[in-house]
């Protein structure tokens, strides 16, 4: 089943003044259950990708459905709605409200889609028990690692059941235990919930974790290859 | 100067935050500006009323006759008062508390005896004379009321009417006079309780002994300055041996109150406003700081000492503020200005204002001093608004700094 | 969650809320307890006036408040049998007779307001039994007066000494008596306090010589609120082509509109003070809104509704407002309560400064919870207008350039 499917997308920034070229035709397909890293040095348009993919931009032009959704004559409010119910985020950092606690923001994105109190607290629990967190239920960001916070973030990104998670260079600011940590408790919602995962990095040890590696040079595929 | 301009370039880092600060310094300085400028002439204008309508700048009584208002209380008019220097007129007045009875019922009045045309340089009366004309001097039975009395009392020109009052020695007098003319001087509350004769003509019933007439109970002045009240009121205490001489803040020490109330809620305004301006100003820079705390902490890492970076900040606050008081003072200069030949027209307010003795009409004052005030108070604010953030400033270690985000 | 969001948000940076919070209760601190003190001097003046001494509302032949004339006097009973029974229950109409005399004792004399009172109603609407500050009060008919203790002073009288009042009587006649003082009295106005002199109705009449005739119902009222029943009453039941009934906005006009001109001018300086507090307000909401760009972007990344987003910024902005609002209230309720239950007495100067308006020299404040909601809800307006800075921001977000900086 094709949870990602993007044709033809080409992206110009500063169209009118000194065009940039950031994506020159780009076809993408992503199943469910994926596992995918989408590299490639800065400037190669990895981000913009990732960015149109999650519907947080539009391409200038080509065609993007997320799970058979046709996402590019959303309007922006419509767009927020969409990302609310169908696709987890994963920042580099600082992604979560600093002001609420581990429990509460898990919960915030499933009381944005309106889920009633008892299902909002059993699935927080369940979901900081799969990442490891049960004991850190009332501590706010600023009292959790790095690794931790990710966490939390991923938890969080569950939370909404999207048809997949985008996790934008997640382990950016990690250390080699949190790292491997964060990508263990990835791989295994992988593995058990047959969740999918899109990921921008260049971290080598992510890289070398996913089992489909897209490569992105002067915003064009420049190899695509599943292990 | 490396670090005033340092300061003057962190100003404009934050833009908006900056602007934000300069607006309300500017809207404080104009607003006072306006305000104090509004009161100072308001309050004059209920001073010159005063003066010109009950006071004059000084007056010469009798020493008795304060207490005890009796028509025996009188001293001679003295030649010559007009030629001393700063003196610009005076009026001898014959005055009585009594009663003004007309077809219509009678009132108690103060009735005052003058010289036309000396009272006129006095108290600009003549000026006010709405309906028919003002007293001449031997007028023997014409008097001048005012339009507040004509409309309780049903009067027009050349109605009769009738005073009472009590002569020197004890006896009623009663007297029978025809209007002449009918003011407003725009003090209600003034208007509403005398009325004007010949001096003449009243001392003839009051002083029944002495047919000279030139028995006096009171001397009033107008000066050309109020600098020179001291020396004027020596020389007229000199002139009048014996008498009491009394300048307008002996005679009426709560107007002469009001004066320095004026000013002294002067200076609780650009206090009150000053201390809602302080919490704003503290509160960018501590941002401003805050946002920049590795900068600082670079900055004392290569050396810039602390007393340095505590004068840059406090330089900043003084910057950001001082920018927005010459815009201020145009403002305010312009809205007064523009308020100064019309007057601020406060003809809906008008019964009130003229029962309280001020006119309808307020035309501002505008006083350098208070540019001047306005000035040195933002200053201080700003001084004291920087000492916090400095503070701040300088108690941050420059590796912590440097380390933190 | 949208509440709980806010409020832990506003506690992200303690030092700059609290200081915020700060200006915003001082701001309304101050211009409560003014408003309180200002509509306090004015209410107190004004019930003076008309509570206490005039009567929220009064009877007279028609034309009579106009001219104040004897010969519009009345026959009461007509008036009483007219509207008795229908007015509301514990209304009184409380008779009078006024006019001026000329009061003289000794070589003095002055003009005076003479007033024929019901003793036992009278004392009801102005309670001048019992202030009586020497001597006693009157009795019916026993050709004896009480005045007030300031005309007292001027005159050099005593309780036993005796007046002669000289006045204009019914239809021209004349009127003249002479009246030992049994008392002197002393009423929260001034004015009166100067000028009145008060004899038993029958004694009033006598002297007048108009038996049986007054010149004034004074209609006194439990509470304000019986005014609009009490008038309609009176206006159905009397004949208005021969009485006149009037409320005290008709009596006492340019009291309210002094009083409104003042309250004007108040008005001003507040706004002006909210202004400034304003500024400070959006300095802090504009630096909460844009070092937070980040997360804002992060929120609608994942799906925050705009909508909500903006949501949580207003209630940010508005908690800023009505918490310090609040805490502003709970500071003056304390001194506002503590002026309205003891008063300050003013002396000297002051006092006399007060007394030239005919105020009481009395700095007291009103308890009126208007004033305080009015402040409350003041602050919610400016800040909710203020949040639309981070509301427009919030509306027109784009993620990625929100998360880039």
């Amino acid at each position: 089943m094709k949870v990602i499917e993007v044709k033809g997308i080409t992206k110009t920034y500063n169209p009118d003044k000194v065009p940039v070229e950031a994506l020159r035709g780009v076809d993408l397909t992503i199943e469910a259950g994926e596992f995918t890293a989408i590299v490639g040095p800065s400037g190669s348009g990895k981000t913009t990708l990732l960015n149109i993919i999650g519907g947080l931009d539009r391409p200038t032009s080509g065609d993007i459905w997320i799970g058979g959704t046709k996402l590019n004559d959303m309007s922006e409010n419509q767009l927020i709605k969409f990302r609310q119910k169908e696709i987890g985020f994963v920042f580099q950092s600082y992604n979560l409200i600093p002001v609420l606690t581990t429990a509460e923001n898990t919960e915030f994105v499933m009381l944005l889609q309106g889920r009633s109190k008892s299902e909002r607290d059993t699935r927080v629990k369940e979901l900081l028990a799969e990442v490891g967190l049960s004991d850190k239920l009332d501590k706010r960001p600023s009292e959790l690692s790095g690794g931790q916070q990710q966490r939390v973030a991923v938890a969080r990104a569950l939370a909404a059941k999207p048809k997949f998670i985008l996790a934008d260079e997640p382990t950016a600011n990690l250390d080699s235990a949190s790292t491997s940590n964060l990508l263990d408790i990835m791989e295994k919602l992988n593995h058990v919930e047959h969740m999918t995962f899109v990921f921008s990095t260049h971290d080598q040890r992510v890289i070398d974790r996913a089992r489909r590696v897209v490569v992105l040079e002067d915003g064009m595929i420049k190899s695509d290859d599943r292990k | 100067m490396l670090t005033l301009k340092l300061a003057w370039k962190n100003i404009w880092r934050s833009r908006t935050r900056s602007l934000v600060v300069v607006a309300s310094i500017i809207i404080g300085v104009w607003s006072v500006i306006f305000l104090m400028s509004f009161s100072l002439g308001m309050g004059d204008s209920y001073l010159q009323s005063a003066l010109k309508n009950e006071y004059g700048h000084m007056q010469v009584h009798h020493p008795n006759y304060k207490d005890d208002q009796e028509a025996k209380f009188t001293f001679e008019e003295g030649a010559n008062v007009g030629s001393i220097a700063g003196v610009k007129a005076y009026s001898p007045r014959v005055l009585s508390n009594g009663m003004l009875s007309t077809g219509h019922g009678a009132r108690g009045v103060i009735i005052k005896g003058i010289d036309p045309e000396l009272e006129d340089g006095v108290s600009g009366i003549k000026a006010f004379v709405k309906e028919g004309e003002y007293l001449e001097t031997g007028d023997q039975r014409s008097i001048l009321v005012s339009q507040k009395l004509t409309e309780k009392f049903k009067l027009g020109l050349r109605s009769k009417v009738v005073l009472t009052f009590q002569d020197e020695n004890g006896d009623m007098q009663s007297s029978a006079y025809r209007v002449k003319g009918i003011y407003n001087s725009g003090n209600a509350m003034v208007d509403e309780m005398r009325v004007f004769v010949d001096k003449q003509s009243l001392a003839q019933l009051m002083f029944k002994n002495d047919s000279l007439g030139n028995r006096i109970h009171e001397m009033a002045f107008m000066l050309t300055g109020t600098d020179q009240m001291d020396t004027v009121q020596s020389q007229l205490a000199a002139l009048f041996p014996g008498e009491l001489v009394e300048n307008y803040k002996q005679l009426a020490p709560d107007l002469a109150l009001m004066e320095t109330q004026i000013k002294t809620s002067g200076y609780i305004f650009i206090f009150i406003f000053m201390l809602a301006l302080i919490f704003g100003i503290i509160n960018t820079m501590l941002m401003a700081v805050l946002e920049r705390y590795r900068e600082l902490g670079m900055l004392q890492a290569i050396g810039m000492g602390k007393p340095r970076v505590f004068s840059m900040v406090v330089m900043e606050t003084f910057l950001l503020s001082m920018v927005g008081v010459p815009i201020g003072y145009l403002l305010g200069y312009i809205s007064v200005k523009s308020f100064g030949t019309n007057g601020l027209d406060l003809t809906a307010f008008s019964k009130g204002n003229e029962m309280f003795g001020m006119s309808s009409t307020v035309y501002p004052i505008m006083d350098i001093n208070l540019f001047i005030q306005l000035g040195v108070a933002v200053a201080i604010t700003s001084l004291v608004a920087s000492i916090y953030p400095a503070l701040k400033a300088i108690r941050l270690k420059p590796v912590e700094a440097i380390r933190k985000l | 969650m949208v509440f709980k969001l806010a409020w832990r948000n506003l506690w992200r940076n303690k030092r700059r809320t609290l200081i915020t919070i700060s200006a915003v209760a001082f701001a309304v601190l101050w211009s409560a307890v003014l408003q309180s003190i200002q509509t306090g001097t004015w209410d107190k003046m004004i019930d003076n006036m008309s509570r206490f001494y005039m009567g929220y509302a009064q009877v007279h032949s028609k034309g009579y408040w106009g001219e104040q004339s004897l010969d519009l006097g009345f026959e009461p009973n007509e008036v009483m049998s007219a509207v008795e029974g229908k007015l509301p229950e514990n209304v009184d109409m409380v008779p009078r007779l006024e006019s001026f005399a000329l009061a003289s004792y000794g070589l003095q004399t002055q003009g005076v307001l003479i007033m024929g009172i019901d003793l036992e109603e009278e004392n009801k609407l102005t309670g001048i039994g019992n202030k009586i500050t020497e001597g006693t009060f009157l009795k019916v008919a026993t050709s004896s007066v009480i005045i007030g203790d300031k005309l007292a002073e001027k005159l050099n009288m005593a309780v036993g000494d005796t007046l002669v009042l000289l006045s204009q009587g019914y239809h021209g006649q004349n009127a003249v008596g002479k009246y030992p003082v049994v008392g002197l009295v002393h009423l929260n106005s001034p004015d009166l306090n100067k000028r009145l002199v008060a004899l038993s109705l029958p004694d009033a009449q006598n002297f007048f010589g108009m038996p049986d005739l007054i010149t004034t119902y004074a209609i006194n009222l439990p509470s304000k609120k019986y005014l609009p029943q009490t008038m309609a009453v009176l206006k159905t039941q009397l004949d208005t082509s021969l009485y006149e009934v009037m409320d005290y906005n008709d009596l006492i006009p340019e009291l309210l509109e002094a009083a409104k001109l003042d309250q004007a001018s108040g008005s001003l300086i507040h706004f002006i003070l909210f202004l400034l507090i304003g500024f400070g307000l959006l300095g802090t909401i504009i630096m909460m809104t844009k070092e937070r760009s980040y997360e804002f972007g992060v929120l609608t990344a994942i799906g925050t509704e705009r909508l909500k987003l903006a949501g949580i910024l207003w209630i940010e902005s508005v908690l800023l407002g009505v918490v310090g609002a609040l805490a502003g209230i709970a500071l003056c309720l304390p001194i506002v309560y503590y002026l309205h239950s003891s008063p300050i007495q003013l002396t000297g100067n002051m006092a006399d400064q007060y007394e030239r308006f005919g105020m009481e020299a009395v700095i007291s404040t009103a308890f009126n919870p208007g004033i305080f909601i009015n402040q409350a809800i003041i602050m919610f307006v400016i800040s909710t207008v203020l949040s639309l800075y981070p509301v427009i921001k919030s509306l027109t977000l784009k993620p990625i350039e929100a998360m880039k900086s």
